[in-house]
């Protein structure tokens, strides 16, 4: 009983651990339908701020608070220098955003060398939880996640900047028209998306080992998420995270790590070519 | 571009074909091997610059080549003998197959634009990377090596390409003929409908144009591309690591597409030579920094120069009109 | 109010599809541009919008150039745009969708208003727009675009595609806002009905070009004049 429940929760931290890092991907790409593929990167800068933080001797806590602040604005950055310049030609913004994941990794490897690192995480110990000891900051990160679901519906249907980006993405040219600043509602999503990945970063790195290879890891099941969420919006991303994060983790306790990414990719093309089938009738 | 100038291409051949008689062995030995990467980038320039399908995984199918190659002349595989004939036959067989298969499930299910294709070719290049490491019978991390030489039967003897001239010589025939055969194919009927399909694959439907197999023949065409230059690589290595399936080359291979022109194979080849050089002669200078100027480059070319350094002069040398 | 002098206009560089066009607008009065499919009615529209390619000409609104401005910018300077089709938010309720239509403005038109003159869109407040009859969906569209109290409205064939008795109600509507509030409308029409009921003056365009004006009792009066142009 004890490891079908550690299993239980081992597949839900995955696939809350998953959400936290698809949701800034749910904002970026979901909705604005932007495909950054730099990030995963950007999740790297925030397990590396969070790096630096505790080793200037700021702690946890700063990090975690510092991490989406400069993450989000480095987001800002890139809108404004190369997304935006590229927004009428989507296989080009793949390839910036690809070229620029590869700048920041190259230039963690000068910053802080190729070898991985640890950060203690800020609560040791762990909390019994259904009749098994589970670490607590797993605990944690599970709770932040939820946090972050929670603000995200709210702000995208409780708030005017919601509603705004909502209407852009049904029809930009009529939200242009309505007098919304379409091209700052871009920028202020795009940097809000980078900031949630600084965020993941920051919060996951006591959890993973942090090294510079990390972001492709957190990247390609994030993508997978958003993809196969039935909606856009926070809700969706959810069911998405857990389909691929949850599912990855409960294959990966009977098998291999690479069958249990096999076995995921495989339920993404299902889930995928069901998706464009729908999408396609729809059209005609 | 919709059309391979041909004066130029023929040009650029003629001059590599006079090279031996200048060059000295090491340069033709360094060529040689560019133009087994020239192959892939070709590859990938007739994939997505004609197809409009951006694979971040073409490496793959290099890889799976390279491997078919070795496990064909090391006679690991089943009820056949070792061979390196067989082997490059197999080098063009097994990731044309691969291509099909992965083809069939991935651009049959009409994802094959835009996002998810992107992300699930990435997904491919990774899984297939992490299969070979974790595979004993394609020799795990280490790779495969000690594989023979490629041989020619010519008359009164046997050639093996393990000498510099003779390798340079026959990579630079098969280059040559795969650069034209691409730039027939490109100017043929269906090189038109491959690219009515890129522009507006609904549209294109409704003209009666099926885009699933347009795409689906463009993607397995590049595949079978990429797996002869892997099967070359091999032979002239005489080893194979699963880095030649990975993500690392799959990235190469795009900036020098990107750098070259992604509209034409030969300006691809032509970015993958140029990009190898400069990497020759600073990449040790550099050390990890190449990567990081890698990725700068490519950043630069696709904002800048978005049909490439060699794409655009071309374009210009064949009289077309900037689109 | 709207003065366009020499407009030259289009979407791909080198291939206008405006050649052009003057025009003058002023408070409380309505303009009817009138032509057949491809005379370039709707690229006026979006020019004087922003979201066309202008290459020669100018755009005055109260006197200011408005050419070459944002979009949202020309939005907020006081011209609304009820488009062409259904120029609803689909997936969106209609509440959101007139929240949305004054969101990016410093002083819009509460919800209250615009359920007063709109009735039907009261009573289905939480309905997703798109689920919305034709009618129905445009009048959403010109409630939304009221909610940023514009001074000037243009309207892209408000009348295709719906009902001959709701083409009547929506005459009623528009003529309201002219009489009471002292709108301006730039009416974009193929059909003469609602354009003969509120124009003072019609511009006719072929081919980017205008190939005739007259004003709006000789458009009602002499329907075969306008009926040569379009070709009826």
């Amino acid at each position: 009983m004890p490891t079908v429940s550690l299993l239980l929760l081992d597949a839900l931290g995955q696939a809350l651990g998953l959400f936290l890092v698809a949701s800034g991907l749910a904002l970026t790409f979901g909705l604005l339908g932007v495909i950054n593929l730099a990030h995963g990167e950007l999740l790297l800068l925030g397990a590396y701020t969070l790096l630096a933080a505790e080793r200037a001797g700021l702690g946890f806590w700063a990090g975690l608070a510092l991490a989406p602040l400069l993450v989000g604005l480095l987001g800002l950055a890139l809108e404004l220098l190369v997304v935006r310049r590229l927004r009428e030609r989507p296989l080009d913004t793949l390839l910036a955003t690809w070229a620029v994941a590869l700048v920041i990794r190259q230039t963690i490897v000068a910053l802080f060398g190729p070898a991985a690192h640890t950060v203690p995480p800020p609560i040791s110990g762990s909390v019994e939880l259904l009749g098994v000891p589970y670490p607590a900051h797993r605990l944690l990160v599970m709770g932040l996640a939820l946090l972050v679901g929670g603000l995200l519906a709210w702000l995208l249907l409780a708030t005017r900047l919601g509603l705004a980006i909502r209407g852009t993405v049904a029809d930009r040219t009529l939200a242009a028209a309505s007098g919304l600043a379409v091209r700052r509602l871009d920028a202020t999503a795009f940097a809000l998306g980078a900031a949630l990945a600084g965020l993941a970063g920051a919060a996951t790195a006591p959890l993973v080992s942090v090294d510079p290879q990390m972001g492709l890891g957190f990247l390609l099941p994030a993508f997978l998420a958003v993809l196969v969420a039935p909606s856009g919006g926070a809700a969706g991303t959810m069911l998405g995270a857990g389909l691929v994060g949850g599912g990855e983790s409960l294959v990966a306790a009977f098998a291999s790590p690479v069958v249990a990414q096999l076995a995921v990719l495989a339920l993404a093309v299902v889930l995928l070519r069901r998706v464009a089938g729908r999408r396609l009738r729809r059209e005609r | 571009m919709s059309r391979e100038p041909l004066l130029p291409a023929l040009l650029l051949w003629t001059a590599l074909a006079l090279l031996p008689f200048a060059a000295p062995a090491w340069l033709l030995a360094q060529l040689a091997q560019y133009l087994a990467y020239g192959l892939l980038a070709m590859s990938l320039a007739y994939v997505w610059g004609q197809g409009g399908l951006l694979s971040f995984c073409q490496a793959l199918f290099f890889g799976a080549g390279a491997y078919a190659f070795a496990l064909a002349g090391l006679g690991r595989l089943p009820l056949l003998p070792a061979s390196p004939g067989l082997g490059l036959v197999l080098a063009v067989l097994v990731p044309t197959a691969l291509a099909l298969l992965l083809g069939l499930l991935l651009v049959g299910a009409r994802v094959a634009t835009g996002p998810a294709w992107a992300v699930l070719t990435l997904v491919l290049g990774v899984i297939a990377e992490r299969l070979a490491v974790a595979s004993p019978f394609l020799g795990g991390s280490n790779g495969l090596a000690g594989l023979p030489p490629l041989a020619l039967p010519l008359p009164g003897r046997t050639l093996e390409l393990l000498d510099p001239l003779p390798t340079y010589l026959a990579l630079l025939l098969v280059a040559a003929a795969v650069q034209l055969g691409l730039a027939r194919a490109i100017a043929a009927p269906s090189g038109s409908l491959l690219r009515a399909v890129r522009e507006d694959p609904l549209r294109a439907a409704h003209l009666g144009i099926d885009p699933t197999r347009a795409r689906l023949r463009a993607f397995t065409l590049a595949a079978a591309v990429a797996g002869l230059g892997g099967g070359l690589f091999a032979a002239q290595f005489g080893f194979v690591a699963p880095p030649l399936l990975g993500l690392g080359l799959s990235t190469e291979v795009l900036v020098w597409v990107a750098v070259g022109g992604r509209g034409s194979p030969l300006a691809a080849l032509l970015g993958a030579v140029l990009v190898k050089t400069v990497e020759g002669l600073l990449g040790e200078w550099l050390g990890a920094g190449w990567p990081l100027a890698l990725g700068l480059l490519l950043l630069l070319v696709v904002l800048l120069f978005p049909r490439g350094i060699f794409g655009g002069l071309l374009a210009r040398l064949a009289g077309a009109p900037d689109p | 109010m709207l003065e366009v002098r020499g407009l030259v206009a289009g979407y791909r560089p080198g291939a206008p599809v405006l050649l052009g066009v003057d025009l003058e607008l002023a408070p409380g009065r309505v303009l009817a541009v009138m032509g057949r499919n491809g005379a370039g009615k709707s690229t006026l529209v979006r020019a004087i919008l922003g979201l066309a390619r202008r290459e020669a000409g100018t755009i005055l609104l109260e006197g200011r150039s408005i050419a070459g401005w944002r979009t949202d910018r020309i939005v907020r300077a006081g011209i609304g745009l009820v488009p062409q089709g259904r120029g609803v938010f689909p997936g969106l309720t209609v509440e959101e969708n007139l929240r949305l239509g004054g969101l990016g403005h410093r002083r819009p038109l509460p919800a209250a208003a615009l359920y007063a003159r709109f009735p039907v869109l009261a009573e289905r407040r939480d309905r997703d727009a798109a689920s919305l009859s034709g009618g129905e969906q445009r009048q959403l569209a010109i409630a939304r675009a009221l909610a940023a109290r514009p001074r000037l409205l243009l309207l892209d064939e408000p009348s295709e595609g719906i009902q001959p008795s709701l083409v009547e109600a929506l005459g009623e509507t528009l003529a309201e806002l002219v009489a009471v509030d002292g709108m301006a409308l730039l009416l974009v029409e193929q059909s003469l009905e609602l354009a003969a009921r509120l124009a003072d003056e019609c511009l006719v365009l072929e081919d980017g070009r205008e190939v005739d004006r007259m004003s709006g009792a000789v458009l009602a009066d002499e329907p075969a004049r306008i009926e040569r142009h379009l070709g009826l």
